[in-house]
């Protein structure tokens, strides 16, 4: 295709879509105009088993989008990760040596709060891979586990209900958590006998943990569901 | 140390967003699918489809102001809905023309000198729309206001994205022509 040609394939292709603006226009002035007479027509209301669905289908998807963001942040910081453990291999194997009693799990928890959220920092020195698999030993009545995933160092479980509630459950070995907390309120509490903090804002709980008999983060994040009943499903998960 | 960072802020607009946008539109949506699909499960699927849709579009979606939105809502469940009974029946009415070679015009796009006279004047595309046929209006809707790629359009239409190229030149082709004539027409009032 010749210069030329190019250009004027450009210019017809603008060409048409101003030409479609108008098309798309005139289609919303009448998608506007039914849409009123239909809000005010009792027989056009919507099945509420399709209204459901579809806020169902809404709530998964984003949930969906939020956990491979989340994946893929993992994997960036995996390979950052890997980086931190060769250096530490290389710094700590003589002190192992010499030390036996430093091979005990050494876990600190830094929290460094910003103006939207706080980073939960969980800085592990230990040569013992954790079990990851999650098992619920208590489910919210009307929920049922929509998602069941996990990558090598994170697992993850998404409970749901048909109003669209979710509960998501990850466990994960030591690393750093953002978390939301922008107007949240923030409160320490104990889960599983182990210190945990409570993040909570108007339809969102969340509470983290760290387990550091088994060296295992637990983070529970929930919408539209009652901080009671998370903290029951974060009480009864393993 | 390994960074996990769940962000969730941004996503929660957009569901806010998405949900909204539903809730504001949910008749229309069935509305539209039912003039389509006489069965309600085809209507419940092509509703979940667009419903799908509009979250993939969802950054597109949130520039429209309100009868560009509501438009796009509207062109995308009678999109979905054709491709939808086209999937399920090849033999639907509305799919019959969907020729892999259509040979009623010829292939390149228009002459320069057609483009020169559409420097001058045409009649605007809303008073030839009718004109078109519902497959010529399904690919200019499907590439200009809902925006679907030459991969995606192909895919609903079951053909190769190079044969999509093809016949969306010919369809601009056709749509200019009776732009052209149709001022013609008018002046010759």
């Amino acid at each position: 295709m010749s210069r030329k040609q190019e250009l004027f394939e450009q210019y017809i292709d603008a060409f048409f879509a101003v030409e479609m603006d108008q098309i798309a226009l005139e289609e919303g002035r009448s998608a506007i105009n039914l849409t009123q007479q239909l809000k005010k027509d009792p027989n056009a209301e919507v099945p509420k088993a399709v209204q459901k669905r579809c806020e169902k289908t809404i709530q998964k998807a984003f949930l969906t989008q939020r956990r491979k963001k989340t994946g893929h942040i993992l994997w960036r910081a995996l390979r950052v990760a890997s980086i931190v453990v060769l250096l530490l291999a290389a710094t700590m194997t003589l002190s192992f040596a010499a030390f036996p009693e430093l091979r005990m799990t050494v876990i600190n928890m830094i929290l460094e709060t910003y103006d939207t959220h706080t980073e939960f920092s969980f800085e592990e020195k230990n040569d013992v891979s954790p079990e990851l698999e999650i098992t619920l030993g208590w489910i919210p009545y009307g929920f049922v586990v929509s998602e069941d995933d996990s990558t090598p160092d994170c697992a993850w479980k998404c409970l749901e209900n048909v109003e669209g509630a979710t509960i998501f459950v990850e466990k994960t070995t030591p690393n750093s958590i953002s978390i939301d907390t922008e107007d949240a309120q923030i409160e320490e509490i104990e889960i599983q006998g182990y210190e945990a903090t409570l993040i909570t804002k108007p339809g969102e709980a969340r509470v983290i943990w760290l387990n550091e008999d088994e060296n295992i983060i637990y983070f529970i994040d929930s919408e539209d569901v009652p901080v009671d009943t998370m903290l029951q499903v974060a009480k009864n998960v393993s | 140390m390994i960074a996990l960072i769940s962000e969730n802020v941004r996503t929660s607009d957009d569901k806010d967003f998405m949900l909204a946008l539903y809730n504001e539109y949910q008749r229309l949506m069935y509305h539209t699918a039912r003039k389509y699909c006489g069965d309600v499960y085809d209507c419940e699927e092509v509703v979940q489809e667009v419903v799908l849709k509009l979250i993939n579009k969802i950054s597109l979606l949130r520039t429209l102001e309100e009868k560009a939105l509501a438009g796009y809502v509207s062109v995308a469940v009678r999109n979905t809905a054709i491709t939808w009974l086209r999937k399920k029946s090849r033999e639907h009415k509305f799919f019959v023309n969907w020729p892999e070679e259509a040979n009623d015009l010829p292939d390149t796009e228009l002459g320069i000198e057609e483009t020169l006279i559409l420097k001058e004047k045409t009649a605007s595309m809303l008073e030839i729309w009718d004109l078109l046929s519902e497959e010529d209006r399904f690919l200019l809707e499907g590439r200009y206001i809902l925006q679907y790629s030459d991969n995606e359009l192909a895919e609903m239409i079951g053909c190769k994205a190079s044969s999509l190229r093809m016949k969306l030149s010919r369809v601009r082709r056709k749509a200019l022509k009776l732009m052209i004539e149709r001022d013609g027409g008018d002046d010759d009032k």
